[in-house]
């Protein structure tokens, strides 16, 4: 099961007709029964760890809001014991993070652990092995985990209050729409919504299927259709160069992009028909000027996980603003500054990379980000001073230009590493697009050589200045889906026919092609 | 009222929806579909069987792209007046093969249907995958349009090729160039699934039922093949009561050259290699199935024979080509490109 499968259209009618005609204060239960099954049908009796990080997050918070009701009926001149108080939250907010936190790392990670202290072990002259570890991990842990943390975190610093009922918790986590590629909520996402028990109805209705037609028009027409194109430019024994390997970085990027936005807006259009408004997780990341732009529009609930519960954390923690203190005195403002920076980017960047997955070439995915956002922070100044020399305003359009097309060199080779089997592959890709040539005579053969035909990129040409050219207009006028609902039936219609008419035309299915699976439902 | 009116509505607009996909539909016959060359890639089979004159074809060669590249049907009509047509799939697994078979069996009776074994080694991906092909099976027999939704394919340039009773023609030559004894080096996965089994089974039954001599075979291909495979095959054969002939076996009794005989280093026969094992099953058919000579029958030979005079110039000219380079060429060098026709790939 995933959610650009025939089976997800089976499924999420029989959970619509289910929901619609359960009393109202009941009908968050339908939602829960329905995640859990969608869990096991992925995940079988992988299950049961879903169901002990709910419970080990919902007993925390629970743990944790009691002492600070406790704190609250201490009288505040009571110091010492409103401070062993919090000593116990802080405790119990550590076990619980710990024991979370703990289950991803020992499911994911531990045998990538082994493998790198196995090589180290070798490189220095060592002969021992461990055993070859294979440990199945459950759908969407690296989702849920981070929602359960950001829940204890939220309840810890008082954001929000803990929830009582164990099951709530437990929709939260697994949600069956989100559970597989995100967006990344927090409490205060779906804490109203979730359990309102909407009736199904015109307005989230349409707005609904509309996103659901609108992401698989992305994924049907378009990256399903590249799979095959991406997989053979990075096969082991890959041999292209020159402007064939600028087409495997511009062909992965867009077939990333559609895929993870295209699946983003089936989630997001699932949850609407519930009455469930989800956050969004892309804002046209290929209009940003900058890396760090791109991180506000490119998967944009990680983005702001991070934000939350590690950069804020560590600017503020006690070390850094020591830091700040001594750097002003001792080195400068420009200085600290990009120390201050880069003390807070580095965990991120760290944690970023490998949340992907325990793979080399995705740590090296946050290195290069936290290389290039350093370099930003870094060279900002310059940039500004060069400005000023050559008399150029900060917001004249071809500077504005500049700074695009510089950012899209930047992400097209953070694609392309993100993509590739190993860093040796990506350098290989980076140094065979000198090789050679640039344009070879064979190249139209060669682009034929990836299994799709004339057709076929016809087909991905057209839907993606589609697609971007309905980014652009989203871009000036952020609520254009919103108006959907509202279009005279027949506009509505005419689109609505248009949209499922072309993805029953030319979309990747059938004979011929494959089922994609989802990229992020991996991490 | 209110919800009436919507339901009404709703009801509307899914009946609408329901006509724009099911009416093009409609038009969708396997003549249609054949005269236009609207079936593209896996597709194609469906209406070309469908096509066959009624109860015409004796032998179905069955499988994957291995099945339509090392038999010929038109060799065996010429040598032995067998009607047989190569009905395999490209990437086909035998869920797909049950589909073909089952289409092919409201048209034709065949008496014998030649499984060459390659794709019971494809992964089905579970159950929940299976169920979703049936499905999907079932509502492209339902909504032509949806099987044969590619159609628009034919406004493009298209690597058109001529398929002559299924059986896909290739002059090319890309030599395998390691050991001889890839049965005893080669190692392969050997496991068959579960998917895959059942679907074998029924189709023994579909077999049983029809009164067809189901035999199985595992065409020469150093890619595909090895010694665990060919013993996992014998057993499941001898389990099944099937015979099952590898031809990775009897290369050399053959005469198979992989220098010159396959098209892609080892993966498949080209013309060459091909004919080959068809020389093989002229001689196991006849011995092992009652089949009838049909050059006899004016009806069927004039048609046969019409399709055999065309395959006939072009087996000839690529063999010819094939055989120029053979002669002028230093063996590990032999590489022949082919321009003129393309190539069904999986």
């Amino acid at each position: 099961m995933a959610y650009n499968v025939l089976s997800y259209f089976i499924f999420l009618p029989v959970v619509m007709a289910v929901y619609q005609v359960t009393r109202k204060q009941y009908r968050w239960w339908v939602l829960l029964a329905a995640s859990l099954l969608f869990f096991w049908m992925i995940s079988k009796e992988l299950i049961i760890w879903a169901l002990i990080t709910a419970g080990i997050t919902w007993w925390t918070g629970i743990g944790m809001d009691s002492i600070q009701k406790k704190i609250k009926a201490i009288d505040r001149k009571d110091k010492a014991q409103r401070n062993q108080l919090k000593a116990k939250s802080k405790k119990i907010l550590l076990l619980g993070m710990l024991s979370v936190v703990g289950i991803l790392v020992g499911l994911k990670y531990t045998a990538f652990t082994l493998e790198t202290i196995q090589r180290i072990m070798h490189h220095f002259g060592g002969r021992g092995t461990f055993p070859a570890l294979r440990i199945l991990v459950p759908v969407g842990i690296s989702f849920y985990t981070l929602q359960a943390v950001s829940y204890l975190l939220d309840v810890f610093w008082k954001r929000e209050q803990a929830e009582n009922n164990f099951f709530k918790v437990l929709l939260f986590l697994t949600f069956f729409p989100t559970v597989m590629e995100g967006p990344i909520l927090e409490w205060s996402d779906t804490k109203e919504t979730l359990y309102q028990g909407e009736p199904i109805q015109g307005e989230n209705m349409a707005h609904g299927i509309f996103r659901i037609v609108w992401g698989l028009f992305k994924r049907m027409l378009i990256s399903d259709r590249l799979n095959t194109a991406v997989v053979m430019f990075y096969q082991p024994k890959g041999h292209f160069s020159g402007a064939m390997v600028l087409m495997a970085a511009i062909v992965t990027t867009v077939q990333l992009y559609l895929e993870f936005s295209g699946t983003i807006d089936i989630v997001i259009g699932s949850a609407r028909i519930f009455g469930v408004g989800l956050p969004e997780n892309f804002r046209q990341p290929f209009q940003a000027k900058s890396a760090a732009e791109f991180w506000r529009r490119w998967h944009i609930t990680l983005g702001r996980w991070f934000k939350n519960y590690i950069f804020y954390p560590v600017t503020t923690s006690s070390l850094v603003k020591k830091w700040g203190k001594f750097g002003r005195k001792n080195c400068g403002k420009y200085i600290t500054m990009v120390v201050t920076s880069a003390l807070a980017l580095f965990p991120v960047w760290m944690l970023n990379g490998l949340w992907h997955g325990p793979k080399w070439p995705y740590i090296l995915y946050g290195v290069y980000y936290f290389i290039i956002l350093l370099a930003e922070v870094m060279l900002e100044p310059v940039g500004k001073k060069m400005r000023q020399l050559i008399h150029v305003s900060d917001d004249n359009p071809w500077i504005q230009r500049w700074h695009m097309v510089r950012t899209w060199v930047i992400i097209i080779t953070g694609e392309m590493l993100f993509r590739a089997n190993s860093f040796h592959q990506f350098l290989t890709l980076c140094k065979n697009l000198f090789k050679g040539p640039f344009i070879s005579d064979g190249m139209v053969n060669s682009l034929l050589s990836l299994k799709l035909d004339p057709g076929d990129w016809f087909i991905i040409l057209i839907g993606t200045v589609i697609v971007f050219a309905v980014d652009a207009l989203l871009e000036r006028k952020p609520d254009l889906f919103e108006h959907f609902p509202k279009l005279p039936t027949v506009y509505r219609w005419g689109i609505y026919y248009a949209m499922i008419l072309s993805i029953v035309i030319f979309g990747a299915y059938g004979a011929g092609y494959q089922t994609v699976d989802l990229i992020y439902a991996g991490f | 009222m209110e919800k009436k009116r919507h339901m009404k509505r709703n009801l509307l607009f899914v009946g609408i929806l329901f006509l724009l996909i099911y009416l093009p539909g409609l038009l969708m016959t396997p003549q249609f579909v054949l005269k236009h060359h609207l079936g593209a890639g896996r597709n194609a089979i469906y209406s070309r069987i469908a096509c066959e004159p009624a109860n015409s074809v004796d032998v179905l060669v069955m499988g994957d792209s291995e099945s339509y590249t090392s038999v010929s049907p038109m060799k065996l009509w010429k040598e032995n007046g067998y009607t047989v047509y190569a009905a395999g799939q490209p990437g086909a697994n035998l869920g797909d093969t049950r589909n073909v078979l089952k289409v092919a069996l409201e048209s034709q009776k065949p008496k014998v249907i030649l499984l060459e074994t390659h794709s019971l080694f494809r992964s089905r991906n579970g159950k929940i995958n299976q169920k979703q092909s049936a499905l999907a099976e079932k509502l492209y027999n339902a909504l032509p349009m949806l099987r044969y939704h590619n159609a628009w394919k034919q406004f493009f340039p298209q690597r058109l090729h001529a398929s002559y009773k299924g059986f896909n023609i290739s002059g090319k030559v890309k030599p395998y160039t390691g050991s001889d004894d890839y049965m005893n080096q080669n190692q392969k996965p050997d496991v068959i699934d579960k998917e895959n089994l059942q679907d074998l089974k029924a189709i023994r039954k579909v077999c049983k039922d029809h009164n067809i001599q189901l035999i199985l075979y595992s065409a020469p291909s150093p890619k595909n093949y090895s010694m665990t495979r060919n013993v996992t095959l014998t057993k499941l054969a001898k389990k099944m009561k099937l015979p099952y002939v590898d031809l990775n076996m009897k290369t050399q009794e053959l005469g198979i050259d992989w220098k010159t005989d396959t098209r892609d280093k080892g993966d498949h026969l080209n013309i060459s290699g091909a004919l080959k094992t068809t020389a093989f099953f002229q001689k196991y058919l006849s011995k092992n199935c009652n089949l009838p000579d049909h050059r006899k029958d004016s009806l069927v030979a004039s048609k046969w024979n019409k399709t055999y005079m065309e395959y006939a110039a072009v087996e000839e000219k690529k063999m010819s080509k094939i055989n120029e380079k053979k002669n002028d060429t230093p063996a590990e060098t032999l590489i022949v490109a082919e321009k003129d026709s393309g190539t069904i790939q999986e």
